[in-house]
Formats: structure tokens, C-alpha cells, sequence
């Protein structure tokens, strides 16, 4: 992917240290996504949230209060 | 399976031009979800909302799957391989991932378009914050893959230490 010349890898051993610090910021990037979609703080996710009437708990777009609009066709 | 390099130069042009395509298209994504957030123009507001779509399906997901798939010929067609070296493996999981929410992510672009495009719809319902949100994720993930592919950072995988070990055995 992106290859340009045959790789002539040096010798080495054991999982290098950019691995474990992408490994990581990864780990903590999923355990985030699950932690605001679990505890509803990003409010209802999926196309659904961006109709008017969805869900708007996580600050989404959504009307003020007192206003209000017609579902979509 | 291994390319001649006549052919590996071709699908290698393929691969870049199509990623960093998609980087560029997902730049012009971004300009397009601040257009519709915060341009005083109810009209400009509600057309970029209306063009995400139509400009997705014919720009976006055909980049994407491009890149998804010369990039496949490129490493299962020369000795890097596609689980040997890490930053080749990370590229993967980072085009897999990207391309799959892409494409969930359609079906958004859809009810935004149809919300945008329904003159009874408040603007404040029409501006929504989500596809700057998801552009700033793809802009982070694509310019994660462009750096590996450049600097190419040093690591075998298990797979690929067992694999030179046996081609060291020969």
C-alpha cells in the first residue's frame, strides 16, 4: 500500500515502539467512541439523530426550545 | 504473486492519485459542512447540505474503494505483503474503517439532503455539526495513512518475522 521498492527491513525483534503508542491512542480512541455512546452523552447516533425529532440529548442541532418544525417528507 | 514493475508503477500512480484524492475530496467536504453551518445564506446553507450527497456517491466512495483496492494489488502484488509490516497492516485497518463508515455514512447525507431540501424545515434543523465532525475524523485518519506510506516506520509483524524466517531458511 503505497509501496514504492522492495523492502529491505532491517533485523529487529519485538514490537517496535510506534506500534505501541498508535496501539494505544487507538484503544483509548475506541474505549471514548463506546464510553459516549453507552452513557448517551453523544446523544442517539445514526442517520435518525439528523432528522428533526431525533434525539437531541448530546447538543446536536436541534430546535430551540419552544419551536417547532414538521418532520421531513 | 509478485508484478512485473512495469505494472507495479501503474498501480502504485493508481494507489496515490486515488488516496490522496480522497484526502483533497475530504478537504473540500470540510469547506462544504463550514459553508453550511455558518454561511448567512439560508440558500448557500441548504445547498451544501443538498450537494453532500450526490457529491459523496461520485467523488467520495469511488476514491475511497480505489484506494482500498490498489492498495490491495500494491502490497499482495509485491514482497511487502498485506500482514507483514505494521505500518502497511495500520494502513489497512485505517482504509477499511474509513471506507465502512463512509458508506453507513451515506444514508446521513441522505436525510440531511432531504431535511435541507423540505422549505417547511427550520435552518437551524437544516445546519448540522455532524459531517464537520466525521470530515475533521477522515482528514486525521487519511493524513495518519499518508505519513506511514511516505516514512514507511520499521516493523515486522509476528506473520512477517515468521515469514522472512522461513525465506531466510531456504
Amino acid at each position: 500500500m503505497g509501496v514504492g521498492v522492495d523492502p529491505t527491513p532491517k533485523t529487529g525483534t519485538g514490537t517496535p515502539r510506534w506500534v505501541k503508542v498508535a496501539g494505544l491512542i487507538a484503544l483509548a480512541l475506541v474505549l471514548l467512541v463506546v464510553i459516549v455512546k453507552f452513557t448517551g452523552l453523544g446523544g442517539t447516533h445514526g442517520p435518525g439523530r439528523h432528522t428533526p425529532g431525533a434525539d437531541t440529548a448530546g447538543g446536536h442541532a436541534g430546535p430551540p426550545p419552544g419551536v417547532t418544525h414538521p418532520q421531513p417528507r | 504473486m509478485t508484478l512485473t514493475p512495469g505494472v507495479r508503477k501503474f498501480a502504485l500512480t493508481a494507489h496515490v492519485v486515488s488516496s490522496v484524492g480522497w484526502l483533497g475530496a475530504v478537504a473540500a467536504f470540510l469547506a462544504l459542512a463550514l459553508v453550511g453551518l455558518t454561511s448567512d445564506s439560508a440558500q448557500t446553507a441548504r445547498g451544501a447540505y443538498r450537494v453532500m450527497e450526490p457529491t459523496a456517491w461520485l467523488v467520495l466512495v469511488p476514491l475511497a474503494l480505489a484506494s482500498l483496492v490498489t492498495g490491495l494489488v500494491q502490497s499482495l502484488g509485491t514482497s511487502w505483503g498485506l500482514f507483514r509490516h505494521y505500518w502497511v497492516l495500520f494502513k489497512l485497518v485505517i482504509n477499511v474503517l474509513s471506507t465502512a463508515v463512509l458508506v453507513t455514512y451515506m444514508e446521513t447525507f441522505r436525510l440531511m439532503a432531504d431535511v435541507a431540501a423540505d422549505p417547511t424545515s427550520e435552518l437551524e434543523v437544516v445546519r448540522n455539526a455532524s459531517p464537520l465532525l466525521h470530515g475533521v475524523g477522515a482528514l486525521i485518519l487519511l493524513l495518519a495513512a499518508t505519513s506511514l506510506a511516505v516514512y514507511k516506520p520499521q516493523g515486522l509483524t509476528p506473520y512477517g518475522r515468521r515469514k522472512r524466517a522461513e525465506q531466510h531458511g531456504r
